[in-house]
């Protein structure tokens, strides 16, 4: 039973230090990403739009916004 | 040399910063290489950077020298952030037709505000744009990587604003107004804030830290003044300014707008779970002498945190409690990794166990994470002090 616990506890160690170097290897990666067009490819999937904004700052918003 | 929790032998310090400097050389240096004075103004920083960074490593003081680093992206940031705006806009307060427009560029304290009206209504409530430079997409997947890659180390790494505060809480030597009275249940005001500004904006449909109480609206932009309101607005943006980013960090010597006032340190606290990284206090060292609580920046250390060996969820990773701990007994560490225990460098010695050390991987990250993101920023501001020594103006167009 220790042997056990101890093997899991030695790969959930492993597991998250080969976390922490894969989170560093996804900081160059993530500015990559931005150059290659994938945030519009991925943003344009996602259900959002831009507002329409009077002169006085206000967001003009009519019922047809507003999600059924 | 005097060693702290956080140091590293010569061998792994040559080996973390050449990394670093690769890295870096290659994103910023290499990323400008169709503008011969941009690739040269990075190449200065990425320098700059290297040699920050061998100090961290070596020495271990990780505030110290991640200070330098982050105040001067502060500073650049303002240096250069108005005088772009006046180039690509010709003015500096916002118009109402800036606003109809959409031109207006996206900070991420907004995301927060932005959430529920967006599930809700599928609008955004900020006159941006969908996928320009600032606009919501970009800022909102920077934001994203920056949590996943660092957490809350954002405010301590990648944040231009905090830059500012970091900077004037290190202005004076000695600290004119002492915490020992001070009511830690403060550092809870920014949740609070959190809560009511992402309600208010979703009944008022309108970004209202932007609009009322954003203290950095001083020194970025703002709504051209027309009525006795924005007068109201603009008043309220300066004094938040000099009172939480300039006085109380002069006087305080504590970054009290990051750890007292801003709303999206409280929603970066919460959203920065999803990252492995913590701050922890190993109960086995700790004497409870309480020099961590008198130096915490952004009061995240309390007699009561501390007395439970812990650090509050407001701790923005900026390594300062490592430094002053006499015991060496905070330490960064992995979520399910036991704390480095013996000596304070129980792993010195062993090349690769200093180089995949939880501090080692953490702060490598969060250098690399804000070097590339304050690059630009950096090096345009570089090149326009040149340009105002040789011309007068700080205009590069």
């Amino acid at each position: 039973m220790n042997t056990i616990r101890k093997f899991f506890v030695a790969a959930r160690i492993k597991l998250m230090y080969l976390i922490a170097v894969l989170l560093v290897l996804l900081v160059p990666l993530m500015f990559f990403a931005f150059g290659s067009g994938i945030v519009e490819k991925i943003g344009r999937k996602i259900p959002i739009r831009e507002g329409t904004f009077s002169a006085t700052g206000e967001l003009q918003l009519d019922r047809g916004d507003i999600r059924k | 040399m005097k060693e702290t929790v956080n140091s590293h032998s010569r061998g792994s310090s040559i080996f973390l910063t050449a990394l670093l400097f690769l890295f870096l050389g290659f994103m910023l240096i290499g990323g400008n290489r169709r503008n011969p004075r941009m690739m040269a103004a990075s190449a200065v920083y990425v320098v700059f950077l290297t040699v920050l960074a061998y100090l961290i490593f070596r020495t271990g003081f990780v505030s110290r020298y991640r200070s330098i680093f982050f105040s001067a992206y502060g500073l650049a940031f303002v240096l250069g952030f108005i005088p772009m705006l006046l180039e690509q806009r010709g003015h500096l307060a916002l118009t109402g037709q800036d606003i109809a427009n959409l031109d207006t560029p996206l900070c991420h304290l907004t995301i927060p505000m932005l959430i529920v009206p967006g599930l809700v209504y599928g609008v955004l409530i900020f006159p941006t744009k969908l996928f320009s430079d600032l606009g919501f997409f970009p800022m909102l997947f920077l934001w994203l990587g920056a949590t996943l890659t660092i957490g809350k180390g954002w405010c301590s790494w990648g944040c231009f604003y905090g830059g500012l505060d970091e900077f004037f809480s290190k202005l004076l030597p000695k600290r004119r107004l002492s915490s020992r009275n001070f009511n830690y249940k403060l550092r809870w005001f920014p949740f609070a804030l959190l809560a009511v500004i992402v309600l208010w904006a979703f009944l008022a449909l309108e970004p209202v830290y932007c609009s009322w109480l954003c203290p950095f609206k001083a020194v970025t932009e703002f709504v051209k003044p027309v009525n006795l309101l924005i007068w109201i607005q603009t008043g309220l943006f300066i004094a938040l300014f000099l009172g939480l980013v300039v006085v109380l960090p002069l006087l305080m010597k504590r970054r009290t707008q990051c750890g007292l006032f801003c709303p999206f340190g409280a929603f970066q606290s919460l959203a920065g779970h999803v990252n492995p990284y913590r701050v922890r206090v190993d109960k086995d060292k700790c004497t409870q002498c309480g020099a961590c609580v008198a130096e915490c920046p952004t009061f995240s250390i309390t007699e009561e945190t501390l007395a439970k060996h812990k650090v509050s969820i407001s701790c923005a990773r900026c390594g300062r409690c490592m430094e002053v701990c006499p015991r060496g007994a905070i330490q960064y560490a992995l979520l399910g990794v036991p704390l480095r225990g013996g000596t304070e460098t129980a792993a010195r010695g062993r090349f690769w166990k200093e180089v995949v050390r939880p501090d080692s991987l953490f702060v490598f990250a969060a250098l690399l994470f804000g070097g590339i993101i304050s690059g630009g920023m950096v090096a345009s501001s570089l090149l326009r002090i040149l340009h105002f020594v040789q011309t007068g103006s700080l205009l590069l167009k």
